[in-house]
């Protein structure tokens, strides 16, 4: 638009006779970027208008109970994943192997490294997963002595049940915390490593 | 009140109701609550106030308004007696300068409107933010056309006299 037109309509503004359609026009002009010098002292006022014009509801409501309901899902996912694998490990190793012969955890740094593939979902990585630390992690292999007497063993359905609750805590981990499921994707590859041992034995 | 009136015509005009109660009140915390009560209040209504309504963002806007200078009101006689002589305003007070990076000219332009009497402010905030027509205007504030007319008028002419003492 020239200066000229500008200016017309600014003097109607003021004196309150443009229509709407003139006035967004107005302020299309004052925030689009090349002002014309002679009218750079108007653009604050259109400048303050259309940044009045992006304000915002927030609902009260979502805003206070998003949070404490996330922190919910997590204790309980938490909670539910420890007891889960503690049961679990119970199981694996009380009958048969004597309490000296529990191999030491997998080294921190090396449950702490990033997968490579951990931003897939849990789906693929609980299939994909397992592999790399049996074939390329020396630590993976103890357990693969540590149940090597149970291989014979029918697969217990409390085990079953017991590894799905595990997987779908651990994905209410992953989906509702972000900083978690780094971590929550590699404990569920780890516990499907020592799973899947057993397994590969009989076949 | 059924679910298809409130989410076509009530609910997508929330922000403008947030904006007017900001308007008035000056506190975020009481515009969210004037909006969250008018919300509730429409949802509530009986069927025959339903069918008398013709302009529903019309109607929202008057709800609004009369919540907000309801809570003006309160807020002004529970803080007069104990905080007399006191100008700061709330914590809560709205900031335009927190919320966005904008130049301080422009900051100074919204106080300027801020700052305006009760009326003119209300009808420059519905004509020049919420783009509502003159008609509309009267209607939302239930005054005459002329006085909307010539509210706006007395809102421009002074923001513009306090931008030409701001460049001076």
């Amino acid at each position: 638009m020239k200066y000229e037109e500008i200016q017309t309509l600014l003097d109607r503004y003021w004196e309150g006779e443009t229509s709407l359609e003139e006035e967004r026009s107005l302020k299309a002009y004052f925030n689009a970027g090349s002002i014309d010098a002679r009218l750079q002292n108007v653009a604050p006022l259109f400048q303050a208008l259309k940044e009045e014009q992006l304000i915002e509801f927030k609902s009260k409501a979502k805003s206070v109970s998003i949070r404490p309901q996330m922190y919910q899902w997590a204790v309980a996912a938490s909670v539910t994943l420890l007891l889960a694998a503690g049961w679990w490990i119970m199981q694996q190793d009380a009958p048969t192997v004597p309490m000296a012969a529990f191999p030491a955890p997998l080294p921190k740094q090396e449950m702490l490294e990033p997968m490579p593939d951990q931003k897939e979902s849990m789906e693929s990585m609980a299939t994909i997963a397992p592999q790399k630390p049996i074939v390329n992690k020396k630590p993976a292999k103890k357990p693969v002595k540590r149940n090597t007497p149970a291989k014979n063993a029918e697969p217990d359905p409390e085990t079953a049940i017991a590894m799905a609750e595990i997987k779908a805590a651990l994905a209410l981990v992953s989906s509702k915390l972000d900083k978690g499921k780094k971590h929550a994707v590699q404990k569920a590859s780890y516990l499907e490593v020592v799973e899947k041992v057993p397994r590969k034995k009989e076949g | 009140m059924t679910w298809a009136i409130f989410h076509e015509q009530v609910l997508p005009i929330r922000h403008k109701l947030y904006r007017f109660a900001l308007r008035i009140t000056g506190s975020v915390h009481e515009a969210e609550d004037v909006v969250q009560e008018v919300l509730e209040k429409v949802w509530k209504s009986s069927p025959e106030q339903v069918n008398n309504v013709q302009n529903w963002e019309a109607w929202c806007m008057t709800l609004t308004r009369n919540r907000s200078l309801d809570k003006t009101r309160s807020q002004t006689l529970r803080r007069t007696a104990p905080l007399e002589g006191v100008t700061e305003r709330s914590s809560d007070a709205f900031n335009p300068a927190a919320a966005t990076e904008s130049s301080d000219l422009v900051q100074k332009v919204k106080s300027y409107m801020q700052d305006l009497p009760d009326k003119q402010r209300m009808v420059m905030h519905l004509r020049d933010i919420e783009e509502l027509s003159y008609e509309e205007i009267a209607e939302a504030l239930n005054i005459t056309m002329e006085q909307v007319k010539v509210n706006l008028h007395r809102a421009r002419k002074t923001i513009r006299e306090k931008m030409v003492e701001l460049v001076k």
